[in-house]
């Protein structure tokens, strides 16, 4: 019989399967943005809602194993970069989603431009910084405290605060550079 | 651009400027090699706008920093100057204040920070270090002391500040009513506060109820003098006035030069919000009030409506004047007690009761206005609201079927997410509902005048979160008068299963919630979420048996039953429709409930019963009837459908809507001569309207009159660019063989959405009719990509298997297009093209046998056997004897 490609290598890790730790976190994520939101009633926040049951989606097909919190946050950031990412090449595009998000509602015109930015700021700072790239794309997309990140890539805190100070000081020089 | 080898140097030496004074660091640089020196100070210079520019975005996009709401700049336990910062004091729109400790002076301090995102110009930290220079000059028994200003961790400016125990008005407002007597108290010392900051030239420019600390003793003190000029300078940039909205005075939201007055203007909003606390008027826009107090029904003591009318006065010129006025004749309106006040001092005990139960319902409305004869309503609800909203809305668009069951002359059309796409609509009701932080809802509804936008009635009130209860009984209570519905349906509209207590109406209501969620997406929801409905309504039901909450445990069950397919769902389903049927005969729920149940059983007479006995308390609800015409037609009583269905277009009054539910009805019986008949009716109704014209393309596409349906589908296109049209128009035009343009279509849908897998799929199908290169390889390898994914959500479906199959055949990978064969093979439910594939999978490969077997699995399954022949691939199986046998029987 012929093997699925990218399929099998989760299940054997002993952790929790895929399907039950996603649908798992996915609801600690869904409570983590929801308490965000009731906090700031006034804010223009962006619907997190809508947005994490994009990431889902995107993530509920990838098999994968998730062993605690800080890993499923990290790849919930990832695919939250991609998320945003798509729907703003739509927007730019002139096009907009019926069933998706409605992102003009969330989001300022001005910002629509610079996300586009940042991530191709973003693709550049990888090669040079790999680490310190994660930590930018799990503290921009993802909201991870400086804890979370520490914890995420094994870490000290420090060390992230580090990064992250760099990473904003060189992504956003070579945002505005263009 | 720097090379490689130097990346490590970089930021090792980027952390070794930060490490400096600002002066050394210059001096350092210069020691460096000039590119080295050049990168590393363009980066210096990035530190504090990108740190900005990134806590910005990350607010957009989660409402905070990315750090913990507890220590939004991650302070606590580090130490700034001289001071070791020990906890979190309030964060808002223009800083952050942390409380923390003078090591030297021994005393506790308030260290205001910049909010994340405002960064100072030169030219504005200038100005705001004379501006806390002259704040800190000022000494007053009522200002709070302001120590002087240091430089922060990223070199922002902290402002230093003492430390008062007590707590803000905001903090008094979340959880208690101010005192009359001491609120008057307050004002005094306010504006005593403000009248000598203003003669030292200190404007505070943000006097609102979190900057107004109240002390143990009692007494008031202002906080955060010259903190605004903070972010003054930004707003000169960008136009955009700053302060907070709510209390910013009409010069300073027009971005005018602020003197004094606009304080004065700031006091009187937050004097304003106390009185609405107070139960003394409803809640009111302070500029709205200002031009006209009778726009709000006020209980307003005249000692305190003197103070107001003086503090908001529109005009700065007379404000100022009206307030010196005031503080001139203090004697009389800042006098003690009188016994008028003693009154009202009861009257602030029952402050909240009395917001919530004295007012009824606040109505801004034009009186002159008229009904129409016909009245057809959309509710307009915006889509992305709070989740009891959501529930609201359900509640409300039940009244309003019911409504539209009893009245001749109201129609209902359904939700719209915009006034425009209201179709045929000619009154909008407009829905909110907003949660405040201290637990507190704010409801509104708006009856509002399509053809000109304008709001003909108003309701809004508040609701503590321990009474939601009332909201519902209010808002059907405004719609009974608004839409002036006759007293014995508004009897009906009240006496619907009645909830006695508040406690167990909310849980109701937060189930309620829980259950709508799971609908909405049953797949990606967590059944967890009917779980927890569910025993929250055990739990207020045992105390409180109600046929509302033992419909929607019927429903729960219902809903579970259908998604996992277990018998003991049926069984509680029917268990609690049952004993709701019992608890209130006239609860018409009970019955519409019981029906589906029945209908989901196949227990089909049980179930036109019950939508018998419903219409028995509802002889003419639209959706009931159609849903008994359903139930009749599955039964096979065809006629009795008809005459269901006669009874709906009975009714004189009939609307769009209704033609269109009912062409949606033989669509799904199959009959599309009919339902082409009525969606035709139904754009008869006047308005152009993508829905009904989008439907009349899918009625000519299910009779193959592709020109016809791509007609339509370009019609929608003027109003609409749709996902669900381009990939229609796409389709079509591939069925009539117009590949550039089912190309272009496709194209463009999946431009709109790049998540279908089908889209990509028939893409690359006509790429590679169209092309003789292999561009459709890409396509169709992102279909199996998509297709894929979705399967890990939903695992047996047997229909995406064949699908990825037949992709993989596509792209000539039999091994893989076996594989997924097999597994369809061992799913046992399987549609007609499913069935189709694997039998011109099977008979690709050689298995003519087992082919046939599926062939005919197929046709079972409803295939139309024309396409079994227009298929090259079964030519040689049509004309085998197997087949030929097969089908004689």
């Amino acid at each position: 019989m012929v093997e699925r490609e990218n399929v099998s290598e989760g299940e054997s890790k002993g952790a929790l399967s895929t399907p039950q730790m996603v649908a798992m976190l996915y609801q600690q994520l869904r409570q983590r943005a929801r308490g965000v939101k009731s906090r700031m009633p006034h804010c223009a926040t962006l619907d997190s809602r809508a947005l994490i049951h994009e990431v889902y989606a995107k993530m509920a097909g990838k098999e994968q194993v998730y062993t605690d919190e800080q890993h499923f946050l990290a790849a919930a950031s990832r695919a939250m970069r991609h998320v945003l990412i798509d729907y703003l090449r739509q927007k730019q595009a002139g096009k907009r989603d019926q069933d998706g998000l409605d992102i003009e509602a969330m989001f300022p015109e001005s910002r629509l431009d610079q996300m586009v930015e940042i991530d191709a700021a973003l693709r550049q700072f990888e090669s040079r910084f790999p680490r310190e790239h994660d930590v930018a794309v799990f503290r921009i997309f993802g909201g991870l405290t400086v804890d979370e990140c520490a914890e995420a890539l094994s870490i000290s805190a420090a060390t992230v605060k580090r990064d992250w100070t760099f990473a904003q000081a060189w992504l956003h020089k070579h945002i505005s550079r263009d | 651009m720097s090379s490689q080898h130097q990346n490590g140097d970089i930021k090792a030496l980027f952390e070794q400027a930060m490490a400096m004074a600002p002066g050394a660091r210059q001096q350092w640089l210069s020691t460096l090699p000039t590119e080295i020196a050049q990168e590393l100070s363009e980066l210096l210079a990035s530190t504090e706008t990108g740190a900005a520019f990134f806590s910005e975005l990350s607010e957009g996009l989660f409402g905070g920093g990315g750090a913990s709401d507890d220590d939004p700049l991650e302070l606590i336990g580090s130490q700034v100057g001289d001071f070791y910062v020990t906890a979190l004091l309030g964060a808002g729109g223009m800083g952050v204040v942390y409380k923390a400790f003078d090591a030297k002076l021994e005393r506790d301090v308030a260290l205001k920070f910049l909010a994340p995102g405002q960064y100072l110009s030169e030219s504005a930290r200038d100005r705001f270090s004379k501006e806390s220079k002259l704040a800190s000059k000022l000494e007053h028994a009522h200002i709070g002391t302001v120590y002087g200003l240091i430089e922060g961790p990223h070199g922002q400016d902290v402002m230093v500040m003492a430390y008062y125990e007590g707590q803000t008005l905001d903090q008094l407002f979340s959880h208690d009513t101010p005192v009359p007597e001491q609120l008057l108290q307050w004002m005094q010392q306010c504006m005593s506060a403000l009248a000598y900051a203003h003669s030292q030239g200190v404007v505070h420019r943000d006097i609102k109820p979190g900057n107004l600390m109240l002390l143990p003793d009692g007494d008031l003190r202002i906080l955060d003098f010259g903190a605004a000029t903070l972010v003054e300078d930004g707003s000169e940039q960008t136009g955009i006035p700053i302060g907070t909205t709510r209390y910013m005075s009409p010069e300073q939201i027009r971005c005018e030069r602020v003197s004094g007055e606009s304080d004065y203007w700031s006091l009187g909003v937050v004097l304003l919000e106390a009185c609405e606390k107070l139960g003394w008027i409803e809640e009111v826009n302070a500029f709205v009030w200002a031009q006209n107090p009778a726009v709000a029904r006020s209980r307003i003591p005249a000692q305190f409506e003197t103070i107001l009318m003086a503090l908001l006065t529109v005009e700065p010129d007379k404000r100022c004047k009206a307030v010196r006025a005031l503080s001139q004749g203090t004697g009389a309106v800042f006098s003690p007690q009188t016994r008028l006040q003693r009154r009202w001092r009861t009257f602030a005990l029952l402050g909240l009761a009395l917001v919530i139960i004295g007012w009824g319902f606040s109505q801004q409305a034009t009186s002159d206005y008229v009904l129409p004869s016909h009245q057809k309503l959309s509710l307009l609800l915006a889509p992305q609201g709070i989740e009891l909203e959501r529930v609201l809305a359900e509640e409300l668009e039940n009244a309003l079927e019911l409504i539209a069951a009893k009245e001749s002359n109201v129609s209902y059309l359904g939700v719209a997410e915009q006034a425009n796409t209201a179709y045929g609509a000619n009154l909008l009701l407009q829905l909110s509902l907003s949660a405040l932080e201290e637990g507190t809802f704010i409801a509104e509804l708006s009856l509002i005048d399509k053809s000109n936008a304008k709001v003909v009635r108003h309701w809004s009130d508040r609701y503590p979160q321990d009474r939601l209860d009332l909201i519902v009984k209010d808002l059907s209570h405004f719609m009974g008068e608004a839409l002036q519905i006759t007293p014995s349906v508004n009897g009906l509209l009240s006496d619907r299963d009645r909830v006695s207590s508040p406690d167990a109406y909310r849980r109701y209501l937060s189930a309620a919630a829980n259950v709508l969620e799971f609908e909405d997406d049953p797949v990606l929801a967590n059944e967890g979420l009917l779980d927890q409905a569910e025993q929250a309504l055990l739990a207020v039901n045992e105390r409180n048996p109600s046929a509302t909450f033992m419909v929607l445990l019927a429903k729960i069950n219902r809903l579970r039953a259908n998604a996992f397919n277990q018998d003991r769902y049926m069984i509680q389903a029917d268990l609690w429709a049952n004993r709701a049927l019992q608890q209130n005969p006239n609860y018409v729920y009970s019955y519409i409930e019981s029906a589906a149940i029945s209908r989901l059983q196949g227990r089909l007479g049980s179930a036109i019963a019950a939508y018998k006995l419903a219409l028995s308390i509802l002889p003419s609800h639209e959706g009931v009837l159609i849903e008994l015409a359903d139930t009749y037609r599955a039964a096979g009583q065809s006629e009795l459908a008809e005459q269901s269905i006669r009874r709906v277009l009975e009714n004189p009054r009939r609307v769009w809507r209704t033609s269109n539910e009912i062409a949606k009805y033989y669509y799904r019986a199959g009959d599309y001569v009919a339902a082409k008949h009525h969606f035709q009716d139904a754009l008869s109704f006047g308005e152009q309207n993508p829905i009904v014209l989008s439907n009349i393309g899918s009625v000519h596409f299910k009779l193959h009159e592709m020109d016809k349906a791509l007609y339509y589908y370009r019609e929608v296109l003027k109003f609409e660019q749709s996902y669900a049209t381009l990939a229609s128009l796409a389709t079509a035009s591939f069925y009539v063989g117009d590949y550039e343009a089912a190309l272009k279509y496709y194209q463009a849908a999946i431009e709109l959405n790049p998540g279908h897998y089908t889209a990509w799929a028939t893409l690359g199908l006509v790429q590679s009719i169209l092309f003789d290169d292999s561009r459709y390889v890409k396509s169709i390898e992102r279909a199996v990509d998509l297709a894929s994914e979705l399967l890990q959500v939903y695992p047996q479906s047997g229909q995406l298997m064949a699908q990825i199959a037949v992709y993989n055949q596509m792209l000539h990978r039999d091994s893989e297009a076996a594989y997924y064969y097999q597994q369809v093979l061992l799913q046992s439910d399987i549609n007609a093209m499913t069935a189709f594939s694997v039998a011109e999978y099977l008979e690709r490969i050689g298995e003519r046998k087992q082919a046939v077997d599926w062939l005919n699995r197929s046709k079972q399954k409803g295939l139309n056997s024309e396409l079994i022949h227009s298929y090259p691939v079964f030519s040689a199986l049509i004309s085998d004897t197997l087949y030929q046998q097969q089908r004689l029987f």
